[in-house]
């Protein structure tokens, strides 16, 4: 159809008159229109016509004000007037993971994030699900890059000493014609390089997980579904990264660029200043700002929220496996742009139910609504009638950077040739980021190279980051062996999550320097049970102070000014 | 090999402090008493209000004070203390129980005959009472919001949001304030307030903080610290009302929204729990439907007094050290009773002075408590007025009453 027609489609349909226009990369929308979805659909409709090209969608909506971008409540010149081969923008898993990728050069990288701490954004607050590529459409790059990390996880994991664990997933099947017709998906599992997938029946999947008796007739079995803690895998890549001699620069954000003809020549930050002879732009949901920054805008982001929900560990009628329910009669007809989700075993052995998909105007959108929280505790909980909400201990939501076209950029900018762009970045990205990593390592590498660079690999470069130590897991033997070397390490500090002091400083002295109580949190898993922190918030914080040599009211809980207290008692004024 | 002890506490609050010092006073019973903070008290180390110990010592004294007491008195006891220590598995073993735990001297082994749980409880949070929105700095349970201020010396917020009326709550709206903070208001969800009337004067009305009731925070905004929250009256269900929202302009919200007992160890024990109290099922000794598994204090049910917190400690303590073989009939409830503790009676065990404590489900008044054995009744209380934050004590003596085929019943009605 032509992009006239869509035009003349859209007005019909919405009663929205939209100005079009195109270049050789994008169609680019513009009009006002009071509703979001609506502005959301019509982009789709654009980007669905076959020609091609990404969407621009300029459509504004009316009477919003959009929310000012949070930037770090600092401003200084730490960074001013150094020099770098490599500029990565955004701390999530992409940036991290690139970083860690690039760090096998000789190379000199400066990774910026504009929070406090990595896996702040997407990367921090999503299912952690290594998903396996069951339901990705032909020929993207979601399902190339998703299906070839995947396959990368086990050794990667081992690599940076995080946990993964590939417990495979089963989609129950309710009605007799779904099992049929999932057939295909079995056979088209095979052709996308999907390995093992089965159809098991009845008896089979009832013993497996009893929950499920009353109503499945079958279910799929994918076994290389795995699971890992994103933001661990997130802060493990960082950490690797900052091993092998990456800059990583926290409560950086980057506000501008400037520009030497075509390509990008200056990093402007409010840290100051840099020169930078290739841009990698890994800014999640800011992608398309970044590339509009770089005058390159070609794509536009909109992002979607997704809440997720944790159950306590001790709620009766959990299940044991990853499972989440097969297509209805009804859904199989209707696509829709969530991967289904369900209930997912984490590595820390909780319960995580989630999550939906809800288009939002605001990027940084992170409040947990209580509509969504009822939405996906109701449609989650139908393949496992026995979970209570009242047995919700934690809920958060995060927001995907999805693209029109719905899938991963991953390449050099066409018109600006020494920016990189890994933009659209939505599930499976977590699954996604060690294959992607590599790729984008090597485009930047040999573009580089192409320059006149000397690009050679480092000998020394050290691929292994060592797991911090969780007392709890060990034997007796062994915690009675560490506790001997260090008593602190048999002082335990968070009761609900059995998190000692020792664990607590070694996550306090981590090589980020990130000296805050939720990246502490975000490492030990102090403050993430039941009592959400009541015990041990004061506590670490305390320790925090102690360690890094400042004022207890000085400590913070994330970026700068979430100070944890506002002063010392009697000195406050009201 | 791994050390015996007769009795091992767990939790050195005022529960396991009672119950240690109460079994140590039996002659030869060797008592070890686990506590995984670095000091003793418990909870009460930080409460350092006045109000405690009115009923037992007939003085207000500070939590400390109070603590300091049985501290004292546990110094000229055998009992041996292991503080930092930290219980990470139970079982059932040759010798009664096997007890791992873990201090700063490395993983410990130890055997006992009973067990006594003493381990108090904490406080629900913001995500059990689905207050959402932002993810800011400045939202606070009352017991953190204390710990930081009484303990930590620093202040949790200037301009402070107060939810829930119960006696945490407005002590600590009294303490803020001392220290200097604003306190804006205390929001309650239930038409009425949930502390004693005397705490409602005292921390309220005294430094003119209103007390809104029939409301609650249904939103927190804020991108650093928090910058509002949104009110929301509620219906009798305790529902928010649509269209009743207003914000308030604050930066701290202190949550006192009620305690649960902690029944981490309790669990692993398969000790059965009470639905209603969310503690263990026990019989007036105290012993869990696990034998020789002891609970006392607020692990066992919520108290308001920690003069009862104690005695169920010496309840427990004394009960651990004698030999008994159980025969428990169970006690039902009838009527608008929220609970009552003890859930079953021993038959074979002293009946003289059995110790229950119940509450009432709703603001009652002129009510009759009959407690009767197999339709006959064996006590009987009239009551002008009844709050379920106030927490009724009575003692029974059922001794010479048959209780072997009879059923219990406690009854609440009109007079
Ligand atoms: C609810 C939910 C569930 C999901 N479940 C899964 C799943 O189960 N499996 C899976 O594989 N994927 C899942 N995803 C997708 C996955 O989380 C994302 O694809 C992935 O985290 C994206 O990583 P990223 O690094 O590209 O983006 P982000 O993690 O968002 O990182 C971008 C970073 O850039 C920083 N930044 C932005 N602008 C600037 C600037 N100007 N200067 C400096 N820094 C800047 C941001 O602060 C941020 O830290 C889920 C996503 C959501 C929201
Ligand atoms: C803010 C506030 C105000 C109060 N005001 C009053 C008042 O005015 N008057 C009054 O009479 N009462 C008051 N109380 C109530 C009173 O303090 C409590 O009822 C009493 O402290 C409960 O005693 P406990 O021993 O059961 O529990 P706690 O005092 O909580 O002690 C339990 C102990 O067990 C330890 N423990 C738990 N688990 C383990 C484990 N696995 N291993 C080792 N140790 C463990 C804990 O560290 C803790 O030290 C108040 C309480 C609060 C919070």
């Amino acid at each position: 159809m032509s992009i006239e027609k869509i035009a003349a489609k859209v007005e019909k349909r919405y009663g929205v008159r939209v100005g079009v226009c195109q270049d050789d990369r994008s169609i680019i929308l513009s009009g006002e229109c009071n509703d979001w979805n609506t502005i959301v659909a019509i982009g789709k409709m654009f980007a669905d016509a076959g020609t091609g090209k990404h969407v621009v969608n300029k459509i504004t909506l009316a009477g919003y004000v959009e929310k000012a971008e949070r930037l770090p409540a600092i401003r200084d010149g730490a960074l001013d007037n150094t020099d770098w081969d490599v500029v990565v923008i955004g701390g999530g898993i992409s940036g991290c993971a690139v970083a860690r990728e690039l760090s096998r050069y000789n190379l000199r990288i400066l990774l910026c994030e504009k929070h406090s701490d990595v896996a702040r954004g997407a990367s921090g607050a999503n299912d952690g699900m290594v998903h396996a590529g069951i339901d990705l459409k032909h020929r993207c790059n979601k399902l190339r890059y998703g299906v070839a990390g995947n396959a990368m996880y086990g050794d990667i994991c081992r690599e940076l000493g995080v946990e993964f664990n590939r417990c495979g997933q089963y989609v129950i099947f309710t009605s007799k014609l779904i099992k049929f017709l999932a057939k295909s998906t079995v056979k088209r599992a095979r052709k996308h390089g999907i390995p093992g997938v089965t159809i098991i029946g009845k008896k089979q999947i009832c013993e497996i997980e009893p929950r499920v008796k009353d109503f499945a007739v079958g279910a799929l079995y994918v076994p290389s579904t795995g699971v890992v803690s994103p933001y661990k895998l997130t802060i493990a890549y960082a950490e690797n990264a900052v091993q092998n001699g990456v800059k990583v620069s926290l409560d950086t954000a980057v506000l501008g660029m400037k520009k030497d003809g075509d390509k990008v020549s200056e990093v402007i930050t409010n840290r100051g200043t840099v020169t930078a002879k290739c841009v990698v732009n890994c800014a999640g949901v800011f992608a398309d700002e970044i590339a509009q920054m770089a005058d390159d805008e070609y794509f536009t982001i909109h992002p979607r929220k997704g809440t997720d929900l944790l159950m306590d560990t001790n709620a009766s009628g959990l299940p044991t496996h990853c499972i989440s329910m097969g297509p209805t009669l009804k859904s199989a007809t209707h696509s829709s742009s969530t991967k289904g989700g369900g209930i997912i075993i984490t590595v820390d052995d909780n319960v995580l139910i989630g999550p939906d998909a809800i288009e939002v105007p605001d990027r940084e959108d992170t409040s947990t609504v209580q509509s969504s929280i009822d939405s996906v505790f109701q449609r989650q909980s139908a393949c496992c009638p026995s979970l209570r909400k009242n047995e919700i201990i934690a809920y958060f939501a995060g927001v995907r950077a999805p693209t029109y076209e719905e899938d991963f950029i991953i390449e050099r900018s066409a018109k600006v040739p020494n920016l990189v762009h890994v933009a659209g970045i939505q599930s499976p990205g977590i699954t996604a980021a060690p294959a992607f990593a590599k790729d984008v390592a090597q485009i930047t590498a040999e573009y580089l190279a192409s320059c006149g660079a000397d690009v050679q690999l480092k000998p020394d470069f050290d691929p292994v980051r060592k797991a911090p130590v969780c007392a709890k897991k060990l034997s007796d033997a062994d915690r009675d062996k560490l506790i001997r070397s260090d008593p602190d390490f048999g002082k335990i500090i968070c009761r609900c999550e059995q998190v000692s002091l020792g664990e607590i400083k070694q996550a306090i002295n981590n090589p980020l320097g990130v000296h805050t109580v939720d990246g502490v949190k975000r490492r030990v898993r102090a403050g993430m049970g039941r009592c959400q922190g009541g015990f041990c918030m004061p506590l670490v914080t305390q320790t925090i102070a102690n360690q890094t040599g400042v004022e207890v009211s000085d400590v913070t809980k994330d970026d700068i000014g979430s100070n944890i207290a506002v002063g010392k008692i009697k000195e406050c004024n009201r | 090999m791994s050390k015996h002890y007769q009795i091992v506490v767990v939790g050195g609050g005022p529960a396991g402090l009672a119950a240690a010092i109460k079994a140590s006073q039996s002659a030869g019973v060797s008592v070890l008493l686990i506590e995984r903070e670095a000091r003793l008290g418990g909870i009460l180390k930080q409460c350092i209000h006045d109000g405690f110990g009115v009923v037992r010592f007939g003085e207000k004294l500070s939590g400390p004070e109070y603590a300091e007491r049985f501290i004292k008195q546990l110094a000229q006891t055998g009992v041996t203390v292991s503080l930092f220590s930290y219980v990470t598995r139970m079982r059932r073993g040759d010798k009664g129980f096997d007890i791992t735990y873990v201090c700063k001297d490395g993983v410990q082994n130890v055997t006992c005959d009973k067990i006594i749980l003493a381990t108090g409880c904490r406080e629900r949070t913001r995500n059990a009472i689905f207050i959402n929105g932002d993810r800011c700095a400045g939202v606070y349970t009352a017991g953190a919001a204390q710990n930081l201020v009484n303990i930590l010396g620093v202040m949790p917020g200037k301009r402070v949001v107060i939810l829930g009326s119960g006696d945490i709550g407005l002590i600590m709206a009294r303490r803020l304030t001392l220290e200097g903070a604003k306190v804006i208001g205390v929001y309650e969800a239930k038409p009425t307030p949930s502390g004693l009337t005397r705490n409602i004067h005292q921390c309220l009305h005294d430094f003119d903080i209103p007390l809104h009731l029939s409301s609650t925070v249904t939103r927190v905004f804020g991108t650093n610290r928090l910058e509002s929250v949104e009110i929301s009256k509620v219906d009798d269900k305790m529902r928010p009302i649509e269209g009743t929202q207003t914000t308030v302009e604050c930066d701290c919200l202190v949550l006192a929204v009620g305690l649960i007992p902690e029944n981490e160890l309790a669990r692993e024990l398969g000790v059965p729990l009470d639905n209603r109290t969310k503690g263990a099922i026990v019989d007036q000794n105290c012993q869990t439907l696990a034998d020789g598994v002891y609970a006392c204090g607020n692990a066992l049910h919520v108290n308001d007094l920690v003069d009862y917190v104690s005695e169920s400690g010496e309840t427990a303590g004394g009960a651990a050290v004698a030999e008994s073989k159980r025969k428990l009939v169970p006690v039902t409830l009838q009527g608008k009773l929220l609970y009552a503790v003890p859930q079953r009676l021993d038959v074979n065990s002293d009946l003289s002075k059995v110790i229950m404590y119940f509450r009432a489900s709703d603001e009652l008044s002129q009510q009759r408590l009959t407690v009767s054995v197999g339709g006959k009744t064996a006590f009987t209380k009239v009551y002008n007025k009844l709050l379920p934050p106030e927490m009724e004590r009575i003692t029974l003596d059922l001794t010479g009453v048959d209780l072997t085929d009879g059923e219990v019943t406690v009854k609440l009605e009109d007079k």
